[in-house]
């Protein structure tokens, strides 16, 4: 069948755009093969869907009503009605995707019977050209169906708007009764006392009299979103600001939502916070935004505890505490710390305290970022459904941060976004829109795919990388090869040649590491003294202040290191080669070589430029080989046989060199804080497939200690030249109230926290570390006291206040510090070579950054580097959680804090805190797992299970009982050591998020006591064991304190100390000789004959003479310890010294061993 | 908005097969050695046919055929809202220009007329979709109106592929959609495909589909042009006296 008429007509079209109407010749081709689509139709060929055949009657909606009451039509129980083509056309000219894409699953779906009726070209209700903007052709389509179905089935129209009065009279007409139902119609007829408006309540009245029974307790309205207007003139008026009504501050959102912020004002000392609550409060205003706030009346101030923002406040890492400790990060592993997502707020206990909130009142500033988003599921599906179209689309836009709100976007190119990560920037907020609006900037992949999600996390730190210019890399040395690249003689006549052999120099690294930075060397001298060397990287001879080199390295300020690339701060030619200090290549460098005196007294600093030619490019693990005389493991061994004593016995000067000054700082107050470091193996495609924990070696230490003692070296003498604007480095003393967790836990391990002074925190913090006599729980302190550390930051000494915030580090009890030795990675470095190059050329030369210069450019190094740790962070944390997506791993932790329905863990062995919740949204507890991965929390038995138990919570224990019984399931006190399934499970728009089970005892995954030995936090055992140790032989001295020594005890330890006949702990070996005295007179005599020494840690030293004091005591034996170091070449005055530091990492073993035999 | 309604209706009531309505009328400038207005739906375009004569630039003749020079044109009130005027040189007017004579010149028989030089110029009154192929259509009715001989008939149509249908004879709406557009012209007597254009990109599987349709719905133009063509030869002849009425 074909069309059997045309019709030309002039079509009209409100643009929105342009507001403007547009004419255009349409036609019309018309048909009369179309069915009706009723059931009770015999005549006509239907397909599916149909409308039923006895049906009461079909309801026929116009577009007023249709979009008015979408909801309703929705609704499954509403079925039988007509759309018609006109109608449907009518709605897509003004609704979004969304609304289109709702209209088009209506008629298709099957199940609905509704159907579509094209009464636009279907000849007999077709209407006139005079019709076509009129309500007349949904009653010529009413009145063509009635008469179609032989008027058995009444039709009734859905109008939001009067119909024409002679309509009315038509449909009198006998034989052709056709109800016409006006919404408004029926509230004047049928109930008077109802508003007309009430739409929902008539339709659901004419409903019920159709004898359909819907629940419409779920149709709602949306309202319309009027945001109040931004007064600036509040802003700008000097009244205003002045008199502290009107408070300025850049605002943070919490984790939980973005309904909820809080805005900081002030600075420093005075800092206060000021909480918004609610959108209407909010007022438009996006995290990060400078706004202006007013307070609300006191009155309406919410009693509630604060959203804490802890996360959002910068955060310290250890990093900034052992400045040097590891050097740079070892190029595959990453630093880790952090609270994970999830971390629920309300553990900081309300004190009562009112907290102050405001409103918004202005956006001085918005936050220009760029962010990182995907399309809204919903939208997703409506652009699938509908791929032909061409139209300007708005869709909504999920951030990949909760805390930012959902953005608009419109553009005719949405198809390609589907199932990708973009970038998008915001636009601008409109005073009646819900949403704000942004445009497009660019693709960063597809979702979950590991290069787009770093990417992501890079342009959510706010890390834009881009390669280097041409202009700056024409500045670079024009060399074919960095092989071809010598000296040049003018820099040979001015620098000192420390070529000679008489120098050792070496640098010791991660493996693996291209961008060597720094060596070191040791020389005697003739007279007795030590000459120290620390040589840097001469990178300022490269890059000229104020060329494009330096600019783009300014520009950069810090090379960011990420689990699977390396975003470089200078380019690889400078950085992997020219600069670095390559084993067997001249290099230039910058010196710092001390001359101390045998008592390790500082008698002499000198500072140059020189150049070097290092000897040996050592690793650590290979380096602590050296030391201790053991041979070298396979591909170490590039050592010529001839040096080895001599850098034997230099890296043994210089581990005692390291230990005396570390002492010194420890005295003064240092802190010592750990960092775990995760290191992850990763597949072809860049998935993560295993994780493991970085052995600590010593030799990490001496060398972050020289690091450190050469920053310090520096910063004095620049301090020196420059009081007004050297770039110095400080770490304020942190804030008293961020140590509330912390002290709480302390004082109830029995161990208060003093934090009055550097000195006594760090006492206190290793008495309260000992005394908790678990390392996992030493391990907590320390983490979360460096949670309550401020951030460290880089300074212009002109900034400092006379009163306080003065130059000192806390963290590592320092009067001056300053980077120094990591130029080629680090752009503070770079500016004090320059620094220390112009106070040595002549004592009255003028710095080379003018005080405001410098000022601002510490302000962008510090955002820079807090940047490039956030990056670092979230890539070891989006690693880390990938990988506990595919392989959930059961590793043990800590309780560490109850709360009202849940509980807050630590596991040492990542170094993760999180929380988990024991109760449901609804209130159901959640049972510790008793079996498998994962329960289904929505499975029905279950629920039913948990239906019946209830959580009760006390001050330091939580737990789930059986709501009659009374009988207990589960019980989780605090410090309760237990073992947790570690996932992670997350939304595709906001990554992955940590999911953490707490596994019942008897659950068959935790591993049996054999292997926990193997615990990565056993091997941190370090004091704890030993303090452990001696309480233990405290309490059997106190048991048997007068008593006579058995033979029995005497043989026990004796027993216990011939067993050791030869140990192996770890590569050293002990051999130990025993003589047990028979008597009680005759002394027992312990000869240990390390075969090898390695210093360790200052505080072991201590705990071994308590240790020995503990054995003494408890078998009033006369223990002598008697030692030989086999070291034959060790020089005499060190030899005492290495005799005090060596041992103790056999006393580790021994104390493990001993403990088991003499407790039990 | 749906292209194809799940009951198989397009946007203005055809199925996907139907072609729109067709209109021509022969001759309408007599001053002109042959003219034709053909309309399909909406879209109107007027040809006229100057020659054969002799070529107006004596160096591009060719000694031994004539030569075909082709016009395109479209009135600034052919769309909807006026627009700027496109200039002569235009890339899209030279290019539809140079498609209609390379068309026309596989189909005029011109070794007949060497030296000579034939003139179509065709100008658009009202676009509505499918516009390449209603100028070849009104090309082809203006040559037969100017009485030169030709080897076949020829007549084009558009076909394109929306919601996964192929559809014929797209109208402007249709256009405008994502999908390809196809213009085919051929022979119909010969079966030969003379033009083949396509805009925008389509896959491999559908592409026969479509192009299959667009030989139908060319056949389907062919017959209508012969039809119309029939009648006006009836009526002339009538009109001199050859025929009875």
């Amino acid at each position: 069948m074909t069309w059997i008429e045309r019709r030309a007509f002039r079509a009209y079209r409100f643009r929105k755009q342009s507001q403007s109407v547009s004419e255009a010749a349409e036609e019309a081709y018309l048909r009369d093969d179309i069915p009706c689509g009723s059931d009770a139709c015999s005549t006509c060929q239907n397909g599916l869907p149909a409308l039923s055949a006895d049906a009461p009657h079909y309801i026929i909606p116009d577009a007023q009503a249709l979009d008015d009451y979408l909801e309703i039509f929705e609704l499954p129980q509403l079925q039988n009605f007509v759309l018609l083509t006109s109608v449907i056309q009518e709605l897509w000219r003004r609704s979004n995707i969304r609304k289109s894409a709702r209209l088009r699953s209506l008629y298709r779906d099957v199940r609905r019977k509704c159907t579509l009726f094209d009464n636009l070209h279907y000849a007999p209700t077709a209407p006139l050209p005079s019709e076509r903007h009129t309500d007349r052709k949904i009653e010529r389509a009413a009145r063509w169906f009635f008469g179609h179905l032989d008027c058995r089935i009444p039709i009734i129209i859905l109008s939001g708007s009067a119909l024409q009065q002679q309509d009315q009279q038509e449909s009198a007409q006998p034989g052709t009764s056709l109800p016409c139902l006006r919404v408004d119609a029926v509230a004047d007829a049928r109930t008077p006392s109802k508003p007309s408006s009430d739409g929902d309540a008539i339709l659901m009245q004419l409903l019920k009299d159709s004898g359909y029974d819907v629940d419409f307790s779920a149709v709602t309205h949306p309202a319309v979103a009027v945001h109040p207007e931004h007064n600036h003139k509040m802003v700008e008026g000097v009244d205003a600001m002045s008199s502290g009504d009107v408070l300025q501050g850049a605002l943070h959102m919490a984790r939980r939502g973005p309904t909820e912020g809080i805005v900081r004002v002030g600075q420093g000392r005075d800092v206060q916070e000021v909480q918004i609550n609610g959108l209407k409060a909010l007022n438009r205003a996006i995290h990060g935004d400078i706004v202006a706030v007013r307070l609300l009346p006191r009155e309406q101030w919410p009693a509630s505890a604060a959203a804490v923002l802890e996360e959002d406040v910068q955060e310290a890492s250890p990093e900034d505490m052992n400045e040097e400790d590891n050097g740079r990060p070892d190029p595959n592993a990453k630093e880790h710390l952090g609270a994970m997502n999830g971390l629920a707020q309300a553990g900081t206990a309300s004190n009562g305290r009112l907290q102050p909130s405001g409103e918004v009142v202005a956006i001085v500033q918005r936050s220009a970022q760029d962010l990182a988003v995907c399309l809204s599921q919903q939208d997703e599906a409506a652009l699938l459904s509908n791929p032909d179209s061409l139209r300007s689309e708005a869709v909504l836009c999920v951030p990949m941060d909760r805390r930012l709100p959902l953005l608009r976007l419109r553009s005719r190119q949405l198809l390609s976004l589907v199932g990708q990560r973009f970038v998008v920037r915001v636009d601008s907020w409109q005073r009646d829109s819900r949403h704000p609006s942004c445009h497009f900037v660019r693709t960063l992949g597809a979702l979950n795919d590991m290069r787009a999600e770093t990417d992501a996390l890079l342009v959510k730190a706010g890390i834009e990388w881009q390669p280097f210019s041409e202009s700056a890399m024409a500045e670079l040395p024009r060399v074919a090869d960095p092989s071809q690249w010598s000296v040049p003689e003018a820099e040979a006549l001015v620098r000192r040649d420390l070529r000679s052999a008489d120098h050792l120099i070496c640098s010791i690294d991660p493996p693996g590491c291209t961008d060597v930075d720094d060596a070191l060397s040791v020389r005697e001298l003739p007279s007795g003294d030590l000459e120290i060397g620390v040589h840097i990287a001469d990178v300022s001879h490269f890059v000229q202040q104020g060329g494009f080199l330096d600019g783009e390295a300014a520009a950069r300020c810090t090379t960011v290191y990420l689990v699977d690339r390396r975003l470089d701060m200078l380019p690889a030619l400078l950085s992997e080669q020219l600069c670095s200090l390559r084993a067997g290549t001249d290099r230039l460098a910058v010196s710092v070589l001390w001359t101390l005196s045998p008592d390790l007294d500082v008698k002499d600093v000198w500072f140059g430029r020189t150049i070097i030619r290092s000897r040996y490019q050592l690793e650590y693990q290979q380096a602590q080989d050296i030391m201790d005389g053991r041979p070298p493991r396979p591909g170490h061994d590039c050592i010529a046989l001839a040096d080895r004593p001599r850098l034997q016995r230099n890296l043994q000067v210089l581990a005692w060199v390291a230990a005396h000054l570390r002492a010194g700082r420890l005295q003064d107050g240092a802190l010592e804080l750990e960092s775990a470091e995760l290191r992850f193996e990763t597949a072809a495609e860049g998935q993560p497939t295993e994780v493991t924990g970085k052995a600590e070696v010593p030799m990490m230490a001496v060398v972050a200690e020289m690091m450190i003692f050469a920053n310090s070296a520096v910063a004095r003498r620049i301090y020196q030249a420059f009081p007004g604007s050297a770039l110095l480095r400080r770490h304020p003393p942190p804030r008293q109230h961020a140590f509330k967790e912390v002290a709480a836990l302390c004082e109830a391990g029995g161990c208060p926290l003093d934090t009055s002074s550097n000195a006594a925190l760090s006492r206190s913090l290793e008495a309260a570390v000992v005394a908790s006599g678990d390392p996992a729980i030493g391990s907590l302190i320390k983490s979360l006291v460096t949670r309550a550390m401020s951030e460290a930051e880089y300074f212009s000494s002109g900034d400092a206040r006379p009163g306080g915030g003065g130059l000192s580090h806390f963290g590592l009890a320092l009067q001056h510090y300053t980077h120094f030795t990591s130029p080629i990675r680090r752009y503070a470095d770079v500016v004090v070579h320059r620094q220390l190059m112009a106070a040595l050329n002549s004592p009255d030369a003028a710095p080379p950054m003018r005080h405001s210069v410098l000022q601002q450019a510490t302000g962008t190094m510090n955002e820079r580097h807090r940047q490039a740790k956030r990056a670092q962070r979230e890539c070891g944390d989006l690693y880390l959680l990938l990988l506990l997506h595919s392989k959930p791993h059961v590793e043990a932790a800590i309780v560490y804090e109850i709360q009202a329905s849940g509980v807050l863990l630590f596991v040492p062995k990542y170094h993760i805190k999180g929380a988990v919740q024991l109760a449901d949204r609804a209130g159901r507890p959640i049972p510790l797992l008793k079996g498998g991965t994962e329960d289904d929390l929505n499975d029905p038995f279950l629920l039913a299970e948990r239906q019946k138990l209830t959580i009760q919570h006390g001050a330091d224990y939580i737990r789930i009982m059986d709501r009659e019984s009374g009988v207990e399931r589960d019980r989780l006190s605090a410090m309760q050591r237990v073992w947790v399934m570690l996932g992670s499970d997350g939304s595709r728009a906001h990554g992955p998020r940590l999911r953490m089970r707490i596994l019942s005892p008897s659950h068959p995954s935790i591993p049996t006591h054999d292997n926990q030995a193997t615990d990565v936090s056993e091997l941190r055992a370090s004091s704890t064991a030993a303090q452990r140790q001696a309480s233990a032989a405290q309490r059997l001295d106190r048991k048997s304190a007068a008593e006579e020594p058995t033979s029995r005890e005497r043989t026990s330890l004796a027993g216990v100390l011939h067993e050791f006949g030869s140990l192996n702990l770890g590569e050293e070996a002990v051999s130990l000789q025993t003589s047990s005295g028979r008597t009680s007179q005759e002394p027992m005599t312990v000869i240990f004959q390390p075969e090898t020494a390695s210093p360790e840690h200052q505080s072991i030293m201590h705990l071994k003479e308590q240790l020995w004091d503990a054995l003494r005591r408890a078998n009033r034996c006369q223990v002598r310890m008697s030692l030989s170091c086999s070291s034959a070449h060790a020089p005499r005055r060190e030899r005492r010294a290495q005799r005090l530091a060596s041992l103790t990492a056999k006393v580790l073993e021994l104390q493990n061993q001993l403990q088991k035999h003499i407790v039990t | 908005m749906e292209f194809v309604s799940p009951e198989g209706l397009r946007l203005d009531g055809r199925r996907p097969k139907e072609l729109r309505a067709l209109r021509c009328q022969l001759g309408p400038l007599p001053q002109a050695d042959g003219s034709a207005l053909f309309e399909m739906g909406n879209t109107k375009v007027i040809a006229t046919v100057y020659g054969p004569k002799v070529a107006d630039n004596r160096s591009q003749a060719l000694h031994d055929r004539a030569i075909v020079k082709c016009d395109y044109a479209e009135a600034a009130f052919s769309t909807g809202n006026r627009r700027q005027r496109r200039g002569r040189g235009d890339r899209k007017t030279t290019e539809l220009a140079s498609t209609i004579r390379s068309a026309l010149e596989h189909t005029i028989l011109l070794d007949l007329f060497p030296r000579a030089q034939i003139g179509v110029s065709v100008q658009v009154l009202q676009v509505d979709g499918s516009v390449l192929g209603a100028c070849i259509n009104a090309a082809m009715l203006a040559l037969a109106n100017a009485g030169i001989p030709l080897r076949d008939m020829i007549a084009a149509t558009t076909a394109g592929y929306l919601e996964s249908t192929p559809l014929l004879d797209l109208n402007f709406l249709e256009t405008t959609g994502a999908g390809p557009e196809v213009t085919l012209a051929l022979h119909p007597n010969l079966d030969k495909v003379v033009v083949l254009t396509e805009d925008s990109t389509i896959a491999a599987e559908p592409f026969e589909a479509v192009t299959e349709l667009a030989q139908q719905g060319c056949k389907a133009v062919a017959q209508f042009m012969r039809a119309q063509l029939l009648q006006h030869v009836q009526t002339i002849a009538t009109v001199r006296g050859l025929a009875a009425l």
